[in-house]
C-alpha cells in the first residue's frame, strides 16, 4: 500500500496538527493557505474528514479483561459471580498499544456489556455506548456517549470518577445510572451517595434523587426518583415520571437496538409509565406503541414515532 | 466551570447575570465571547468560504454558532478568536458529515446502510469492521514509537508538547511522528475509497440487484 503523499497531502497534515492548539494568527495564516490554491481546501478536507472518521468507526478486536455479555438479571442486589468469557467473544473495544494506558470499549445498539474495573467495582454498558476506562487506574472512567450503570466499590482515599464531558461525578460508595445524548447529563442513584462537578455546582444526590444537566439550561434540576428504578434499563425496565418522549426514544432505541426518530412536536410530550423491554428486537416496538400513544412505523433507517392520527 | 444554579424539583430560583460572580469580577463568558464572535464573524464567514462553504451554507454555519454562544455555559476562553474558528471548523464538519452519510461513498465507509443498497446489516458492519482492520493494521506496521505517539494524540487527546516532555524528544520529533500516522490513514482510507468505488462500477455494470 503506497503512502507516498503529495506535497500537498503533506502539508495538509501539518496544518492540521499545527491548528489543534494553534493560536488566531496560527488560523489567518491558514486561512491564506486555503486560498491560495484550489487542491488546498481538498487536500485538507480530506484530512479533517479522516481524523472524523477514526473517531467513530465501529471497532472490532478480542476482548480485553473481563468483559461479560448481561444475562437478564432478576435483582440487581444480589451478588452475582463473574465469570471470564471466552476471548472469542466479540466485543467492540480498541486496545492501545506503546504507552497509552486508555482504552475505549463500544457497545452495539442492543448489545450491553459488562467491565469489571476491580474485584468489587463494575460498570454496566448499555448498547450504543462509548467509555473510556484506565487499564493502569481503576478508579478512572469517561463516558462519551450512551448510558452505563456504575456499581463501585467505596475507597475514601482515592473516589472513583466518571468523566462525563466536561463534568464529573464522584462517587461516595455507590450504584448510580449515568446517561450522555448529546447535550444532556443524567445522573441517578440507587444507593449511597454520588457528588457532581465536585468544583463547580457540587451537586449532592443521595439515594433516589436524580439531576438532569442540558447543555441548553442554566440550572441544574434535581429530582426525586424511585431507588429502586435506577438503572432499571438492565433489567429491561425503563419508568418515567413526566419525561418527554424523545427522552424515552432514544432510551428504547438502546435498549432495542434500532435507531428511532420522533416527529418534533412530539419530542417534548411527556410520558409517564413503565416499558417492559425484552431481547426479541425491534418488533417490540409495535406493541410499546400504544403505551405510548404513538403510532410506530419501521422506516429503512430504522424506527419512527408519530401522532396516532397521522395514520393514513 | 461556570456554575449553574440548582433546582429542586422543578421550581427555578432568581438566576443573577451569568457572567458576573460573587466576587463582582467576571470572566470571557457566553456573554465576551459573543462579542468576540460578532467581531470575528467576517473572518470566519472567510474561513468558511475557503474551505468550500457556498454563502447559504456559511450562514447557516454562523447562524448555529451564534445559537450556542448564547445558551453556553462554559468558563473563561484564553484564547477566544482561536477557540471560535476551532468552533467553526467542527460545526462545519459535522454538518459535512452529516450530508456525507447520505452520499454512497461515506455510508460504505461507516458501514451504513441507510437507504443507499439494499446490503443487509450484518454486511454493512463486516464492511465497517474490515475497514477499521485495515486502518489498524496500517497503523500497527508502524514503528513502535510512532504507535504510541498517534495513540496519546489521538486517543488520550494529550497535547503535543506534553508528548514531547514525556519521551524526551523534540517537538518536532512529534510532528513527524504523527505526520506519518496520518498519511498511513489517509492512505488505507484513499485505497479503500477506490476499492469501493470500483466495486460499485461494477455493480452498475452488472446490473446488481442486490445480493
Amino acid at each position: 500500500m503506497a503512502t507516498d503523499l503529495s506535497s500537498i497531502e503533506t502539508a495538509a497534515i501539518a496544518w492540521h496538527l499545527r491548528l489543534a492548539n494553534g493560536d488566531a494568527a496560527t488560523w489567518e495564516a491558514f486561512v491564506a493557505w486555503l486560498e491560495a490554491d484550489a487542491g488546498h481546501a481538498a487536500a485538507y478536507d480530506a484530512v479533517a474528514l479522516a481524523d472524523a472518521a477514526l473517531a467513530e468507526l465501529p471497532a472490532a478486536a478480542p476482548a480485553l479483561g473481563v468483559v461479560t455479555p448481561i444475562a437478564r438479571q432478576t435483582s440487581r442486589w444480589r451478588p452475582v459471580r463473574w465469570t471470564a468469557i471466552a476471548a472469542s467473544i466479540a466485543v467492540a473495544v480498541i486496545v492501545p498499544r506503546g504507552g497509552s494506558n486508555r482504552y475505549e470499549i463500544v457497545t452495539r445498539p442492543g448489545e450491553p456489556r459488562i467491565v469489571a474495573l476491580d474485584s468489587a467495582t463494575r460498570v454496566a454498558l448499555n448498547g450504543n455506548t462509548r467509555m473510556i476506562f484506565d487499564r493502569h487506574d481503576a478508579r478512572f472512567s469517561r463516558l462519551e456517549s450512551g448510558e452505563a450503570l456504575f456499581e463501585v466499590r467505596h475507597d475514601p482515599q482515592r473516589r472513583f470518577v466518571v468523566e462525563v464531558g466536561d463534568d464529573r461525578i464522584e462517587d461516595l460508595g455507590t450504584t448510580f445510572n449515568v446517561t450522555r445524548d448529546g447535550g444532556e447529563v443524567r445522573v441517578a442513584v440507587a444507593s449511597g451517595s454520588i457528588v457532581y462537578n465536585p468544583a463547580a455546582e457540587a451537586v449532592r444526590l443521595r439515594a433516589g434523587q436524580a439531576l438532569v444537566d442540558s447543555v441548553g439550561d442554566t440550572h441544574v434540576r434535581v429530582a426525586i426518583v424511585d431507588a429502586r428504578a435506577v438503572g432499571g434499563w438492565q433489567r429491561g425496565q425503563l419508568r418515567y415520571d413526566a419525561e418527554p418522549l424523545g427522552r424515552v426514544a432514544a432510551d428504547l432505541a438502546r435498549a432495542v437496538g434500532v435507531p428511532i426518530g420522533v416527529t418534533p412536536e412530539l419530542a417534548s410530550r411527556p410520558f409517564s409509565g413503565t416499558l417492559i423491554v425484552d431481547r426479541s428486537g425491534p418488533a417490540q416496538l409495535a406493541r410499546l406503541a400504544p403505551v405510548l400513544q404513538v403510532q410506530a412505523r419501521a422506516t429503512r433507517q430504522g424506527w419512527t414515532f408519530e401522532r396516532l392520527e397521522d395514520v393514513r | 466551570m461556570t456554575r449553574k444554579s440548582i433546582v429542586r424539583n422543578g421550581i427555578a430560583p432568581y438566576q443573577p447575570a451569568p457572567d458576573t460572580r460573587k466576587d463582582g469580577t467576571s470572566s470571557m463568558s457566553a456573554n465576551g465571547l459573543l462579542a468576540v464572535f460578532l467581531d470575528a464573524r467576517t473572518a470566519l464567514l472567510r474561513f468558511l468560504t475557503a474551505r468550500g462553504a457556498t454563502p447559504d451554507e456559511a450562514e447557516d454555519v454562523l447562524q448555529d454558532i451564534y445559537l450556542k454562544l448564547r445558551s453556553d455555559r462554559s468558563g473563561p476562553v484564553a484564547e477566544p478568536r482561536a477557540y471560535l474558528y476551532r468552533m467553526t471548523a467542527n460545526q462545519w464538519l459535522d454538518r459535512r458529515r452529516a450530508a456525507m452519510r447520505r452520499d454512497r461513498r461515506e455510508a460504505a465507509w461507516l458501514g451504513d446502510t441507510g437507504d443507499i443498497d439494499d446490503r443487509p446489516a450484518a454486511d454493512a458492519r463486516l464492511i465497517a469492521a474490515d475497514n477499521l482492520s485495515r486502518v489498524r493494521a496500517a497503523l500497527d506496521a508502524l514503528p513502535a514509537r510512532t504507535v504510541e505517539i498517534f495513540q496519546r494524540y489521538r486517543l488520550d487527546a494529550q497535547p503535543q508538547q506534553r508528548i514531547a516532555d514525556d519521551l524526551g524528544i523534540s517537538l518536532s520529533a512529534v510532528e513527524k511522528h504523527l505526520q506519518r500516522a496520518y498519511a498511513t490513514v489517509l492512505a488505507v482510507r484513499r485505497d479503500l475509497d477506490t476499492d469501493s468505488d470500483a466495486q460499485r462500477s461494477l455493480a452498475v455494470k452488472e446490473g446488481n440487484d442486490g445480493d
